[in-house]
């Protein structure tokens, strides 16, 4: 069983669980994780999960696909306003070890700080990826001007060291792998401003990466294929 | 240049910067209470660095910061979201600067989810007591029911009063089907607070009558020294989490055994002290910068 971690609103996961139904791929959103059913004993075998309503056995999960940082407090409309914001702290706090304790693959693996993988602020991706060899340019900020919009990017997409999309130039692709393992991440979303300078990030006319994301689209079928590989991988 | 981000009033902040000053190591406060020095600047890029108006970031060779969180109280110079683009400028810096950092906020982050920082702490030979989270209700009768006591309190890092589940309220196991919840089995005994800094070590006894002596008024504390193979144990538990400092609680059971409930990644020690012997400890940590790769993660032996 594939459990796909994400938001309510995720169209991608939704769309990427469909597709693997058949293989009985779940999703798992945060409403799951306030009713009946979650036993997650600490280092101890067995345990349950709910997902789309249903307790499920955590030793039936072969692998694991994550696309959601932390929990919403807006994703519990079940619960009293009031207890919200707490309660999206304890699940993500759960989902955080319940998800390093998974026997299969887990792509992106959770980090202390992020479930989706590292919790890299886009500054820190930008200087990782300049450091890794991805165009991106350098610039000057100073906190009292307020920053320009993010800028319309093309995106390309990695996944288990595959790189899929348009590059600026063929040499990108290793370099974004590299990213990719610098955070030991195996999906990854990289925009990429076309050319000259845009919002504000000098990338001297050339193409130049400006976005990052752990959560790209996937709608690809190359992807989904990738995708599907990384997650029959052992760990 | 020992750069200082906090706030003053902070008890720790506040004796770490005495203690800088008692040491006459070059330091330099920011300090979240007053306007932003000006002018400010970070460049990003292949190079993240930039200047703070009272430092040069290339110059800066350790940190120590306890920034507080965006509803602390602050300056009323600064617009909110310039504050906030500063903090996560900063931040950032933080982690990418090869300078000592005490500590990083992607190293205090272990203790955001107790469950995951107790699997590196059961990974480092320390006991950890019998613990579930769940969301069932029968599954939390049974845990209860396989315990003499079972105590219960947050899984994350939110601040929660540790209580011990009294028999009238097992009717009240019904609500964990709203939130999961985390119960551990009562381990009895001495708690003890060992501050890890860097190699050293100070450890304080604990005596209290409460569940949580933190909300104990008559706690007594009294410094010890622990023996020595335990002392090994703790300093390589705040390494494996990479953490420069740390406050870690240990329980030393009647039979003899030493359970680990949590680490405390950046701990309010002047509690437990009542000299300065940490402080000092920090700030000769901070003056030894980034030797030894120590890089602001856990010290290299």
């Amino acid at each position: 069983m594939i459990v796909v971690l994400a938001h309510a609103g995720d169209h991608p996961a939704r769309a990427l669980v469909e597709a693997w139904r058949v293989s009985g791929a779940v999703l798992v959103t945060p409403a799951d994780l306030v009713v009946d059913g979650w036993v997650v004993p600490f280092q101890g075998p067995g345990g349950t999960f709910v997902a789309e309503g249903r307790r499920r056995e955590t030793g039936a999960v072969t692998a694991a696909m994550v696309r959601l940082g932390a929990v919403d407090p807006v994703e519990l409309p079940t619960l009293v306003e009031a207890d919200r914001s707490y309660a999206a702290s304890e699940i993500t706090a759960l989902l955080a070890y319940w998800l390093r304790a998974l026997r299969g693959p887990v792509v992106n693996r959770p980090s202390p700080d992020c479930l989706a993988g590292p919790g890299w602020s886009i500054e820190e991706w930008l200087t990782r990826a300049a450091r890794a060899g991805v165009p991106t340019g350098t610039w000057a900020r100073h906190p009292g001007e307020t920053p320009p919009p993010p800028p319309e990017v093309d995106w390309v997409t990695v996944v288990g060291g595959e790189v899929f999309g348009t590059l600026p130039a063929p040499a990108v692709a290793g370099a974004l792998a590299t990213l990719a393992a610098a955070g030991g991440v195996g999906v990854l979303g990289a925009g990429f401003v076309a050319g000259g300078d845009a919002a504000g990030t000098a990338g001297e006319g050339r193409a130049h990466l400006a976005r990052v994301t752990l959560c790209p689209a996937l709608d690809g079928e190359d992807e989904r294929r990738a995708l599907a590989a990384l997650l029959a991988r052992p760990r | 240049m020992i750069l200082v981000w906090g706030a003053e009033g902070d008890a720790p902040t506040d004796a770490v910067v005495d203690a800088l000053v008692r040491s006459g190591a070059p330091h330099v406060m920011v300090d979240q209470r007053l306007p932003l020095p000006a002018p400010v600047r970070f460049d990003f890029g292949g190079r993240f660095g930039g200047n703070l108006g009272v430092v040069d970031l290339d110059e800066v060779t350790a940190v120590f910061m306890r920034p507080q969180g965006a509803d602390a109280p602050g300056d009323s110079c600064t617009a909110p979201a310039e504050r906030a683009r500063f903090d996560r400028w900063l931040l950032a810096w933080t982690e990418l600067t090869p300078a000592l950092v005490v500590t990083r906020l992607s190293a205090q982050a272990s203790n955001t989810s107790k469950l995951f920082q107790a699997s590196v702490i059961a990974s480092s030979g320390f006991a950890v007591p019998d613990s579930l989270a769940t969301t069932d209700p029968v599954a939390a009768r049974m845990f209860v029911d396989r315990h003499p006591a079972v105590i219960y309190k947050s899984l994350s890092g939110v601040r929660s009063i540790v209580r011990r589940l009294r028999p009238d309220e097992r009717d009240r196991l019904d609500d964990v089907s709203g939130c999961p919840t985390l119960f551990q089995e009562y381990v009895a005994g001495t708690d003890y607070r060992v501050h890890v800094v860097g190699e050293e070590l100070f450890a304080t006894m604990v005596a209290s009558e409460s569940d949580d002596y933190r909300y104990d008024r008559s706690t007594e504390r009294v410094a010890v020294t622990l023996p020595g193979p335990l002392a090994g144990r703790c300093v390589a538990l705040a390494r494996a989490l990479a953490l420069p400092v740390a406050g870690i609680d240990l329980r030393a059971t009647p039979t003899g055994d030493w359970v680990c409930f949590e680490v405390n990644p950046a701990p309010a020690f002047p509690y437990f002290e009542e000299g300065t012997e940490v402080a000092d400890a920090i700030a000769r940590l901070l003056a030894a910068g980034p030797l030894n790769g120590r890089r602001g993660t856990a010290p290299v032996p």
